[in-house]
C-alpha cells in the first residue's frame, strides 16, 4: 500500500500511539483497578462499599476501553509482538482474562440483589478483578525487561519454552507488587477526592500512604536491579529502519545494564523516572490536607488540588455538591 | 510437525467461547435499538408508561450487556493466545478492524452506557434518548468492524503475501472495508440480532399477558416487538439470500457443501430441500429438489452453473501443485533474499501458496509430498458436508418460521387481539429458536470455511499456537466452569427481574427516589 509517510516515521508514530494508549489506560482505568483492589479494606459496611463503587461506577467501562484498544493496536501494528506475548504468557493471560471478565459482571450484578452473601461475593470479585490484573501487568512488564524464552522458526512460527511459574521470578514479582502499589496509590487518591469525610476517607488515606511508601521503595529497588542486576538487551546488528518487519533480520544481544544507556544518550529522558518518584511521593503528604477541599475541587482541578490555597479559594457556593450518594 | 490435538482443542475452545459470546451479542444489538424506539415514543408522547417500558427493558439490556462485554474481551485475547501464527500471519489486516472497533465502537458504547444507566434523572429526556441512540450505534458499529474482519477471512481481498515479513499485508484498505461478503454478512448478522431481541421482548410480554400481569406494559411492548421483529425477520432472510449470492463468487466449496452437491449440474441447478449427504460415499441420498431454484438464487440467472464438489476438488488439486512451486520459491527467497529468480518464480504462483501450505498436515516440507498426499489434501478442502447441509436447513427453516411468527404477532396487535392465548404460548415457546438459528448460522459460516482459517490463504491447522495439550485443557475447563457459572447467574437475574416486573425497576437501579405515584398506575390497556 502506498503510504503518505515513510515506514520509519510510521513505526515511531505507532510506537508513540501505543504509549499514549497504555498511559491513558494506566491514568484512567488505573484508579478503577486501585479502587477495586482497595474496596474490601477501605469500606466495611454495605453502605460504604456502595459509595466507593459509585465513585467509579459510571466511568470505569469507558476507561477500560483504553486497554482493549491497546490490545487491538498491538495486534494491528505489531502482530508478532501480540502473537508472541499472548501465546507465550498463555496461562497468565488466562488469569488476567478471567479477572477482566469478572469485573463488568461484578459491577453490574452486585446491586441486583440485597442479600449480604450475594453482595460480599461480588465485592471480593471486584477485589480480585482489580488486584489480579494490576499484579499480572506488572509481572508481565518485569518479564519484558528480563526477556522471555521464545524462539522463531524461519517462517516466524513461535515456540515458547517457559512456564507459568517461570514468569514469577523475584524481579518480576517486585515489578508486579510495584504495579499494585502504584495503582493502590492512584485508587486511594481518587477516593480521597471523591469520598465524603468519614471512615472510608480515613482508611483510604492510610492505605494510600502505605502504598505510596511501598511504591517509592519498590521503584528504587527495581531501578537498582535494572542497573546492576545483569539484565538488559541491545540491538547490536545493523538495523534497517526502513526494512521489512522481520526480527530474524536483526540481531539483539543480552548486554547487562543496557536498559539505562538511553538515559545517558538522551538526558531529557531522565524526566520519566523522576516523574515516577514524584508521582508516588507527591500525593502521600497531600493525604494530610483537608479532604473536603480536595473533593470540592472535583477531579478536573486535581492538578491544582495539590496546592491547598488555590483549592480552598473555591467558595462553598461555587463548589459542586457532593455527587456521591448511597442509593436507597 | 504441527500437533493436531492442540489444533483441535484450540478450535473447540474458540468455538465454545465464540458461540457463548454470541448468546449475548445479538440481544445487545437488537435490544439497544428497541430501547431507542421505545424511548422515542416516550420523548414524543411524554407518557410515563413508555419511560417505565424503556427502563425495564433497559435493566434486562444491562444484565445482558455486561456478559456480552465480558465475554468479548476473551475473543480479542484469544487470537494471540491460541492462534499466534494466525495473528502474526494476518494481523496486519485482521488487527486493523479490531483496533478501529475499539476506537470507534467501544468508546462510544462504553462511555454512553454509563450515562444511559446513571443519567435517567440527570439528563433531559431528549438528551437521554440521544445517549441511548449512541449506545445502540456503538454496539452496531462494533458488529460492523468485527464482520469486516470476519468477512476478510471468508474473502481475503485487498491484501498480499510479503515474503520478506512472512505475512499478509494490506494493499488496498478500501477493498477490505467494502468487501461485499463483509457487507452482506454485517446486515444479515445484525438483522438476526434484531430478530432475537424482538423474539425476547415478545416472549416476555407474552409471559406477562398469559399471567395477566402488567397488561398495559406487556401489550405496548408486544406491539413494538411485533413491528420491529417483522421488519427484522424479513431483512434477515432477504439478506441471507444475498450472502448466498456472495458465496457464489468466493466460496464455491461452502455453497456446494451446503447444498450437498457433489457434481456440477446443468444450469440452472435445483435446490435440495432434504437429503442424506454421505461423506464416505461422496453422494447425497434421497434428495428432494426444487428445480432451477439454486441456479436462480446463486447466479441470479438461468444459465449460470453452480460447481459441484468433485469439480472443485479437481481445481484444488491443481492449486496444491502450483502451491508447492510457490513454497519452493519462498524457501529459496528465505535462503537468499537477493535471489531475483526465486522472487520471479514466487510472483507467478503466489496466489496458490496457501494450497501448498495445506500439505504441511502430512509432510514437513510440501516439496516432498507424494501424488497420493496431494490427492488426500485436495479432498481435505471439502468441509463436513452433512453438518453444513443440516445446520443450514435448520437455520433457514427457523428464519421462515420467524417471519410467520412476527407476521402473526403484527396482525394480532393491529387487530388489538393481544391476548390471543394460543399465540402467546407459541410466542413464549418460540423464544429459543432465533438463538439456535444464529448459533447454527455461525457454524455454517465458520465450519463451512474449513479447512481454511483464511480462505485459500492460511490453513486452520497452521494458525494455532505452539501450546501443549494440558495448557489447553486447563483453559477449556476453566472457561467452561466460569462461563457456566456466569450463565446460571445471568439467567437467574433475568428471571428474577422479570418476576419482579417493570414497576420495580427503581429498586433494581438503585434509584434514590422511586416515584410511587407513577409506579402504581397501571395504565388503560387500550392506549397504545
Amino acid at each position: 500500500m502506498d503510504l503518505p509517510i515513510d515506514f520509519a516515521t510510521l513505526r515511531v508514530l505507532w510506537w508513540g500511539l501505543l504509549g499514549v494508549l497504555l498511559i491513558a489506560f494506566a491514568l484512567t482505568d488505573g484508579f478503577d483497578l486501585g479502587v477495586g483492589a482497595l474496596l474490601p479494606f477501605v469500606a466495611r459496611t454495605d453502605e460504604e462499599r456502595r459509595m466507593v463503587i459509585n465513585t467509579v461506577g459510571a466511568t470505569w467501562e469507558g476507561n477500560q476501553v483504553w486497554f482493549i484498544l491497546g490490545g487491538g493496536a498491538i495486534f494491528a501494528a505489531w502482530p508478532l509482538v501480540y502473537a508472541v506475548s499472548f501465546s507465550g504468557f498463555y496461562l497468565a493471560m488466562f488469569l488476567v482474562l478471567s479477572a477482566l471478565i469478572l469485573r463488568p459482571v461484578a459491577f453490574k450484578y452486585r446491586s441486583k440483589r440485597t442479600s449480604p452473601r450475594w453482595r460480599a461475593f461480588w465485592d471480593w470479585s471486584l477485589f480480585i478483578s482489580g488486584f489480579v490484573p494490576a499484579l499480572v501487568f506488572g509481572v508481565a512488564v518485569g518479564n519484558v525487561l528480563l526477556g522471555a524464552p521464545f524462539r522463531l522458526t524461519s517462517e516466524l512460527r513461535i515456540f515458547y519454552d517457559g512456564t507459568l511459574l517461570g514468569l514469577f521470578t523475584p524481579f518480576s514479582l517486585l515489578a508486579g507488587l510495584l504495579s499494585v502499589a502504584m495503582l493502590v496509590v492512584h485508587g486511594a487518591a481518587w477516593l480521597s477526592i471523591k469520598a465524603e469525610r468519614g471512615p472510608v476517607l480515613d482508611r483510604a488515606r492510610t492505605y494510600g500512604s502505605i502504598a505510596a511508601i511501598l511504591s517509592l521503595i519498590l521503584f528504587a529497588a527495581g531501578g537498582f536491579y535494572v542497573a546492576y542486576g545483569g539484565v538488559g538487551y541491545a540491538v547490536t546488528g545493523v538495523l534497517d529502519v526502513q526494512g521489512p518487519s522481520n526480527p530474524l533480520r536483526a540481531l539483539t544481544e543480552a548486554v547487562p545494564g543496557a536498559w539505562l544507556t538511553n538515559y545517558q544518550t538522551y538526558s531529557w529522558m531522565m524526566a520519566a523516572p523522576v516523574l515516577g518518584f514524584l508521582g508516588a511521593w507527591r500525593p502521600w503528604p497531600a493525604y494530610g490536607g483537608d479532604p473536603l477541599c480536595w473533593r470540592s475541587a472535583g477531579p478536573r482541578s486535581r492538578r491544582w488540588a495539590l496546592s491547598p490555597r488555590s483549592v480552598c479559594r473555591c467558595s462553598r457556593s461555587s463548589c459542586p455538591a457532593p455527587s456521591i450518594r448511597p442509593p436507597a | 510437525m504441527i500437533d493436531l490435538a492442540v489444533v483441535d482443542l484450540s478450535r473447540l475452545q474458540f468455538a465454545l467461547t465464540a458461540l457463548y459470546h454470541f448468546l449475548f451479542v445479538p440481544l445487545t444489538l437488537g435490544l439497544s435499538f428497541m430501547l431507542v424506539i421505545m424511548e422515542s415514543i416516550y420523548v414524543m408522547t411524554r407518557r410515563p408508561i413508555w419511560r417505565t417500558i424503556t427502563r425495564f427493558w433497559g435493566v434486562l439490556f444491562g444484565i445482558n450487556f455486561a456478559l456480552g462485554v465480558a465475554t468479548g474481551i476473551t475473543m480479542e485475547f484469544q487470537f494471540g493466545m491460541n492462534w499466534s501464527y494466525y495473528s502474526h500471519y494476518v494481523g496486519d489486516i485482521f488487527g486493523a478492524p479490531l483496533a478501529i472497533e475499539g476506537l470507534m465502537a467501544f468508546f462510544l458504547e462504553a462511555t454512553f452506557v454509563g450515562l444511559m444507566f446513571f443519567g435517567w434523572d440527570k439528563l433531559k429526556p431528549v438528551t437521554h434518548l440521544f445517549v441511548t441512540f449512541l449506545v445502540a450505534l456503538g454496539t452496531n458499529l462494533s458488529a460492523l468492524w468485527i464482520l469486516i474482519a470476519n468477512g476478510w477471512m471468508q474473502n481475503p481481498v485487498g491484501s498480499t503475501f510479503n515474503p520478506d515479513t512472512m505475512r499478509m499485508e494490506v494493499t488496498d484498505f478500501m477493498a477490505v472495508l467494502f468487501n461485499p461478503v463483509a457487507q452482506a454478512k454485517f446486515v444479515h448478522t445484525v438483522s438476526a440480532g434484531y430478530v432475537i431481541a424482538a423474539a425476547f421482548v415478545l416472549a416476555v410480554s407474552a409471559f406477562y399477558l398469559l399471567r395477566r400481569r402488567h397488561v398495559g406494559f406487556a401489550k405496548r411492548s408486544m406491539t413494538v416487538a411485533a413491528a420491529f421483529g417483522l421488519a427484522a425477520s424479513l431483512s434477515v432472510v432477504v439478506l441471507g439470500d444475498e450472502s448466498g449470492y456472495a458465496l457464489t463468487d468466493n466460496q464455491k466449496m461452502k455453497l456446494a457443501a451446503i447444498e450437498g452437491m457433489w457434481h456440477t449440474h446443468e444450469a440452472p441447478a435445483g435446490l435440495s430441500i432434504v437429503g442424506l449427504p454421505d461423506m464416505a460415499a461422496r453422494e447425497t441420498r434421497y434428495e428432494i429438489q426444487i428445480p432451477w431454484a439454486l441456479g436462480l438464487i446463486a447466479t441470479r440467472s438461468l444459465d449460470g452453473t453452480v460447481d459441484g464438489i468433485f469439480e472443485l476438488v479437481a481445481i484444488s488439486e491443481d492449486r496444491i501443485e502450483r502451491g508447492v512451486l510457490a513454497y519452493d520459491a519462498l524457501e529459496r527467497i528465505k535462503a537468499d533474499t537477493t535471489d531475483v529468480q526465486a522472487r520471479a518464480d514466487f510472483e507467478v504462483h503466489r496466489n496458490d501458496l496457501g494450497y501448498g501450505l495445506m500439505l504441511r498436515r502430512y509432510v514437513e516440507d510440501p516439496r516432498d509430498a507424494t501424488p497420493e498426499q496431494i490427492m488426500i489434501t485436495a479432498w481435505d478442502t471439502v468441509p463436513n458436508v452433512p453438518l453444513m447441509f443440516w445446520t443450514f436447513r435448520i437455520m433457514a427453516g427457523i428464519g421462515f418460521l420467524m417471519i410467520a411468527l412476527f407476521a402473526t404477532a403484527f396482525i394480532l396487535c393491529t387487530l388489538r387481539k393481544h391476548e390471543t392465548r394460543w399465540f402467546l404460548w407459541v410466542a413464549l415457546l418460540a423464544m429459543p429458536l432465533p438463538w439456535i438459528a444464529a448459533e447454527l448460522g455461525w457454524i455454517v459460516a465458520e465450519v463451512g470455511r474449513q479447512p481454511w482459517a483464511v480462505e485459500g490463504v492460511l490453513p486452520t491447522f497452521l494458525g494455532a499456537s505452539s501450546l501443549s495439550v494440558p495448557q489447553l485443557w486447563t483453559t477449556i475447563i476453566g472457561f467452561t466452569l466460569f462461563y457456566g457459572a456466569l450463565a446460571v447467574v445471568e439467567v437467574g437475574l433475568i428471571l428474577h427481574t422479570i418476576k419482579k416486573g417493570p414497576f420495580h425497576e427503581h429498586s433494581l437501579f438503585g434509584d434514590p427516589d422511586p416515584q410511587p405515584a407513577e409506579a402504581a398506575r397501571e395504565p388503560a390497556p387500550t392506549v397504545a
